[in-house]
């Protein structure tokens, strides 16, 4: 039985080989090079002489108002996406759990996932047209409304209007996968467990606070960790909206890394900004995890 | 069995990754390698003479020019192939995405044979050995014209495309003169009494003011990219700058004022925050903003479709626009004049009258030293032939798209005739300073944003832009040191 269990086991790994081949290529290997291009001197100036600066870049990085200031946009947007974001998506997802297997509830369900199929970036362009001054649909509904001294340059009049315009798009902010997680979390949970607390007298606040979100958790480290690593690496909705401006208002860390690194062919600076926000979101992500598991 | 089918899956895939992992290693070995930089334009000028393919061949150009010339290009390539046998595929890209998608593809050795448009300096390019030097090809004979390729040009239009440096190269051939010009609206003009386009600063904003007091948009621009608004800045500098031509032009001596002229202004201490020019600059564009477009910060294309629908009395566009206006149907009446330049009345570093400049072009469709490598180079120079024939390509570009032809022989149409009308022998001055690094200029164009937002006093604006300026003079001295700066720094 030995010999063949052995031979099987061979077998399965030199499957999984192409695989690990595959990853290490394109994932692993690729996070090294940045590391290592991070002490580097490269622009398209120098391309095949890249000059070893040792950790000038990452001097540099952090002497740069742009870079330092993006981390105080990136709060901003976290905390939105964090709080309010998952807070929206556990309330939709329980109050859809809550309407059990009716008809209405399924045709919820699939009124929430339909927006999920679509492009990310079809809808951010949705959302440009929407802000657009001139003839954009917000300003003209404004006007339409009689509201004419409300209506704004939606993307570009003060850091306060545009970053607010970036955190009211997608409103109201349900798709998403988190959503999704959040609704299987709750329809996996023991309904008994929730009968004999509403006999005990429980009322429908307590049974959701004190019973039914610790149940789920597991679900909620799951998404904070994805929003943290999605959140922090973020910069195609102020890319396409607005460039990271008026100024560099709206700049977050990934777009200051996209620009140095495909802007301005900065290589170097731009890895520099790259491993900074690996070890940044390895840190949240070690934190939160034990942060969890105390609670659990 | 079972162990023997999972061994030979298992050996399936694994001779599947290798041969995916050298396939791409090869790639990576055809492309990474490149000719140096010196050899790059010679060797193309050796091969590409005495070497014409005699086989038709397929060429691949990549560009990023607007849906409408698409039809005309087509039609161009088509003629090309009628007469040479050559295919020409052509590859679109936006715009706004055209200098990124060009930089990976060449790092990726993947690049087109022929590359139209792209930075306005290509040197980098060619240092890179990306591009291959097109002046030892002006004197070989065009076979469409049996006259040396060079003798088709407009006087001066090769010059103002050469890089000067010892030794002079020519990284691409211009194909078409291109000019920014006023475009006023004749029907707002008329209803706010405004006779005539306004020729100066100071005329310019008595006629914005009357059509924004009747309603209209005074001038509408964008600010959201550094080009429109950049246009009129160009200009603006090139009145601001002229007095001091002669102590600016001092290592190429030629009526401009190059890259390495603006990097050793810098270091002699000529462009500082306390220039005027540079304060000069700025209330210009202060005292104009009243009368710019809601949001022209942020805006893009809307500069131009205010203008089309008739709710902007002037805008700043193209030679391009008249082609644009024919074949969307624009009904705005339009009239084109120069753009007002910085007067003495409004500013004592104006100029007593507008200059005209001599129309150059720049190093715009250039070819790839790949398609030198890939035996391309005599069917990649007589697709540039073609374009530059007065009986073939030119005449096509004028006729379908309205281009100011860059070669002789050809009759402009009657439409951009205004423009070519503002021709003349001056040599604009440009200003360079803020454009050593393409980050430079980011930070430049995001403090002018601040600046015209009101966030920023023009002392703090001047401040930003200039706080750095050393910085970029010396990273680009080091960069360059064919310019040879540093020695004049040294004698001075």
């Amino acid at each position: 039985m030995k010999p063949l269990r052995l031979m099987e086991s061979r077998a399965a790994y030199l499957c999984l080989l192409p695989t690990f081949l595959f990853v290490g290529l394109f994932l692993v290997y690729p996070t090294f090079e940045a590391i290592r291009i991070s002490f580097l001197d490269w622009n398209l100036r120098n391309y095949y002489h890249p000059e070893f600066v040792g950790l000038s870049n990452y001097r540099e990085i952090f002497n740069n108002d742009v870079f330092i200031d993006s981390f105080r946009v990136l709060a901003i947007f976290l905390g939105w996406q964090l709080v309010i974001l998952q807070g929206i998506s556990v309330l939709a997802g329980y109050l859809i759990y809550l309407l059990g297997t009716s008809r209405f509830a399924g045709f919820i369900k699939v009124a929430f996932i339909i927006p999920m199929v679509i492009p990310g970036m079809v809808s951010t362009l949705f959302w440009l047209f929407f802000y657009e001054p001139t003839n954009g649909m917000l300003n003209m509904l404004l006007g339409q409304l009689g509201l004419e001294s409300w209506q704004k340059v939606w993307l570009g009049a003060s850091q306060t209007t545009a970053i607010g315009s970036l955190l009211m798009k997608g409103f109201p902010w349900i798709s998403g996968i988190g959503f999704l997680i959040y609704l299987a979390g709750f329809q996996s949970l023991d309904e008994s467990v929730r009968e004999s607390a509403r006999m005990d007298g429980a009322s429908g606040w307590t049974v959701f606070w004190r019973i039914d979100l610790p149940l789920i958790l597991p679900q909620l480290k799951l998404t904070t960790i994805l929003v943290l690593i999605g959140g922090i690496q973020q910069y195609g909705d102020q890319y396409i909206l607005t460039k990271g401006g008026p100024g560099y208002d709206t700049t977050v860390p990934g777009l200051f890394l996209f620009n140095n690194a495909f802007n301005y062919g900065k290589l170097g600076i731009g890895s520099a900004a790259g491993v900074t926000l690996f070890l940044i979101i390895a840190l949240f992500t070690v934190l939160n995890l034990r942060f969890m598991k105390s609670r659990t | 069995m079972k162990r023997q089918s999972f061994i030979l899956l298992s050996a399936i895939c694994l001779s599947l990754t290798m041969s995916a992992c050298s396939n791409s290693a090869n790639n990576n070995q055809t492309s990474g390698v490149s000719p140096s930089p010196s050899s790059a334009g010679t060797s193309a000028s050796q091969e590409g003479s005495a070497s014409p393919d005699a086989e038709p061949q397929t060429l691949t150009m990549v560009y990023s020019q607007g849906e409408f010339s698409w039809p005309a290009y087509e039609k161009m390539a088509e003629a090309f192939k009628e007469k040479t046998g050559h295919t020409v595929k052509l590859q679109y890209v936006p715009a706004a995405e055209f200098d990124k998608y060009l930089d990976a593809q060449f790092i990726a050795g993947t690049e087109a044979d022929i590359i139209m448009g792209g930075p306005s300096d290509k040197s980098s390019w060619f240092k890179n050995g990306w591009i291959v030097n097109l002046y030892p090809h002006m004197d070989e004979a065009s076979r469409f014209t049996n006259a040396a390729w060079r003798d088709s040009f407009v006087d001066g239009v090769l010059e103002s495309a050469t890089d000067k440096t010892p030794p002079e190269k020519l990284y691409g051939i211009p194909i078409q003169l291109t000019t920014v010009n006023l475009y006023y609206n004749k029907t707002i003009f008329n209803e706010i009494g405004a006779a005539e386009p306004p020729k100066t600063i100071t005329e310019l904003l008595e006629v914005a003011k009357k059509a924004e007091d009747a309603g209209y948009v005074g001038f509408s621009i964008q600010n959201s990219m550094d080009w429109n608004l950049g246009w009129l800045a160009t200009d603006l500098w090139g009145y601001l700058w002229k007095p001091k031509l002669e102590q600016l032009d001092v290592i190429n001596q030629d009526g401009y004022v190059g890259t390495d002229e603006w990097a050793l202004a810098v270091k002699k201490g000529m462009v500082t925050k306390d220039s005027p020019e540079l304060k000069e600059y700025a209330r210009v564009l202060k005292d104009l903003s009243p009368y710019f477009n809601e949001g022209f910060n942020t805006a893009s294309w809307e500069f131009e479709s205010l203008f089309n629908d008739g709710k902007s009395a002037m805008a700043l566009n193209g030679s391009w626009y008249p082609n644009q206006a024919l074949q969307n149907n624009l009904t705005v009446d339009y009239g084109i004049a120069p753009i007002p330049y910085l007067d003495k009345t409004y500013s004592q570093l104006g100029g007593e009258e507008r200059y005209n400049y001599i129309m150059g072009g720049e190093a715009y469709v250039a070819i790839t030293a790949k398609a030198e490598k890939d035996g391309k180079l005599q069917a990649a120079l007589d697709w540039l032939r073609f374009w530059t024939d007065p009986n073939g390509g030119a005449k096509m570009m004028t006729d379908e798209l309205f281009l100011i032809p860059v070669v002789k022989g050809i009759q402009a149409p009657e439409q951009v005739q205004p423009i070519i009308d503002t021709f003349g022998t001056e040599k604009q001055v440009s200003f360079n300073a803020f454009k050593f690094e393409p980050e430079q200029s980011d930070a430049f164009f995001k403090a002018q944003q601040q600046y015209l937002d009101n966030k920023l006093t023009a002392d703090a604006f001047i401040g930003d832009i200039t706080k750095t300026l050393e910085k970029y003079a010396d990273a680009a001295i080091k960069a360059n040191p064919e310019w040879g700066v540093e020695a004049l720094i040294e004698r001075k």
